[in-house]
């Protein structure tokens, strides 16, 4: 059942919306901006009552935030130099120009992958599909989209599954990191054994539902545009306007 | 008692809502408990918070008896997750071999108390759905754990096939607790019965009693066993058993 706000959306709004978000965020290089464009997103994250699952989403960046801000802060150094150290045989400097561009870059990820996290948690994989089949996308393209979007949660799943049966079964993995890839064996194994009976299961469901047939395939679901939608085409609109002329014309 | 759970909470972190809602329970020792309740009344989360899978957000789960944790076996809903080895026999041997228990003997009695010692040999993932349990069950049983904690034992299992579980059940002297949506399996394999509903515990007691009331399991969405709606329509009292209930209708027809 929808609840939230952000789930009651039509997909298309949503879609465009993110598009226009991933448009700007490669376009526009000033930090400003781009924080402007990543609270407009928590805005709508927020009145969505869906915080803690945009969060637990982006969480994958957690390792991949420090990582990037580092390499760009010593790679792209220039400008005033703030301080300066001796790394085995290099000078590592932390400068103005290093500084910015490794700020832009992560807002600039963060931006792309937050409003992508707001369209994954608010939108099922089957509206997903039904909204690029409407936007005249070839249905086995949006099928393939909608599939690999299920497909991720689904693999999640099992293999916590897997995880939990050999864990409550005695099994302990510590060690190094070779020992504790020896010891997932008996996870990896049933992982790959229940993917691949996945696989098959999915292609007998198609095969019985007749996925080769020719002909106009329709869809159970109805897409219909709200005044939320409306709204949010307004919003998208807006900002790409506005950034448009204060930058261009 | 062998485990108390103390205003025990908890909350799934891509989750904006409470699963399990303060929970207080006794378990007490040798008794089978089953936890029944709809889809989505947090069954499967209670189980793996009692099995240690997960941690509570907050509350205290206590073991009164025991200096140190006991261990606890947990058999997933879907038992062909797991497996991994040959033949059920390396797969019931995974777990003492993990605890560096001497196998041979353990695994030979469990397969032999679980009345599968004719698989042994077999593939695990070319057996019957029924006999699939049966083995989730002996490669849990197999680490010699003091409390056995099965999700859906009966998942996808026709009616003799619950039996085949249910009486296995019945012979294992020790812990159990199990989730059900079986209403009939409930009344007739458990002690006691646990009805949880959106998180949160709506009744704790002996299962005839609690099966017998209506209210509580139209309220948790819980279908009425068979057993209780014979007697109704009979207008007489619920039988403890199935056993006695047989009794009690060749009492009538003699």
């Amino acid at each position: 059942m929808k609840e939230s706000f952000l789930e009651k959306l039509d997909p298309r709004s949503k879609l465009f919306f993110s598009f226009i978000v991933v448009i700007l965020a490669i376009i526009i290089p000033e930090i400003e901006y781009l924080i402007i464009l990543i609270l407009l997103t928590l805005i709508l994250v927020v009145f969505g009552r869906s915080i803690k699952r945009w969060l637990s989403y982006l969480s994958v960046f957690k390792i991949l935030i420090p990582l990037l801000f580092f390499l760009n802060l010593f790679f792209y150094a220039h400008g005033h130099v703030f301080y300066s150290f001796e790394f085995f045989f290099f000078t590592l400097a932390i400068t103005q120009g290093g500084l910015t561009t490794s700020v832009t870059i992560l807002l600039r990820l963060f931006s792309i992958a937050g409003v992508a996290a707001l369209f994954v948690i608010s939108t099922e994989p089957v509206e997903f599909e039904t909204a690029l089949a409407d936007l005249k996308f070839p249905w086995r393209l949006a099928f393939l989209f909608s599939l690999t979007l299920k497909l991720i949660p689904e693999m999640k799943t099992r293999y916590n599954k897997i995880e939990e049966a050999q864990l409550s079964r005695g099994l302990k993995i510590s060690g190094g990191p070779i020992r504790k890839t020896k010891k997932k064996v008996p996870m990896l194994i049933p992982f790959l054994a229940s993917i691949i009976r996945y696989g098959y299961e999915l292609t007998e469901a198609l095969e019985a539902r007749d996925f080769d047939s020719i002909g106009e395939r329709t869809s159970l679901i109805e897409l219909n545009h709200g005044t939320s939608d409306i709204l949010l085409y307004f919003l998208s609109i807006s900002i790409f306007s506005v950034y448009i002329y204060m930058n261009f014309l | 008692m062998k485990m108390k759970l103390e205003d025990v909470d908890f909350t799934y972190e891509e989750s904006e809502t409470k699963s399990i809602n303060d929970v207080d329970l006794y378990i007490n020792e040798g008794k089978k408990y089953a936890i029944i309740g709809r889809n989505g009344s947090g069954k499967t989360t209670l189980l793996k918070i009692m099995a240690g899978l997960l941690e509570p957000g907050s509350g205290r789960i206590l073991f009164p008896e025991s200096n140190q944790k006991p261990e606890i076996g947990f058999s997933p809903e879907d038992p062909e997750l797991g497996f991994f080895e040959r033949t059920v026999k390396e797969e019931v041997t995974f777990y003492p071999k993990n605890l560096g228990l001497d196998h041979e003997k353990i695994v030979e009695e469990t397969l032999k108390m679980v009345g599968i010692s004719h698989l042994k040999k077999k593939s695990p993932y070319l057996l019957s759905s029924g006999q699939q349990r049966l083995v989730s069950i002996a490669s849990v049983l197999s680490g010699l754990p003091e409390i056995l904690v099965l999700d859906e034992p009966t998942h996808s299992l026709h009616r003799k096939g619950e039996r085949m579980v249910g009486k296995v059940l019945n012979k294992l002297e020790r812990t159990i607790i199990f989730s059900t949506h079986s209403s009939d399996f409930a009344f007739e394999f458990a002690d006691e019965v646990i009805v949880l509903h959106e998180g949160h515990i709506l009744k704790v007691g002996k299962s005839r009693e609690v099966l017998s009331e209506i209210e509580t399991l139209k309220k948790a969405g819980i279908r009425i066993p068979g057993i209780v709606e014979w007697a109704r329509k009979n207008s007489i009292e619920v039988p403890s058993s199935l056993e006695e209930a047989v009794e009690m209708i060749k009492e009538v027809g003699d």
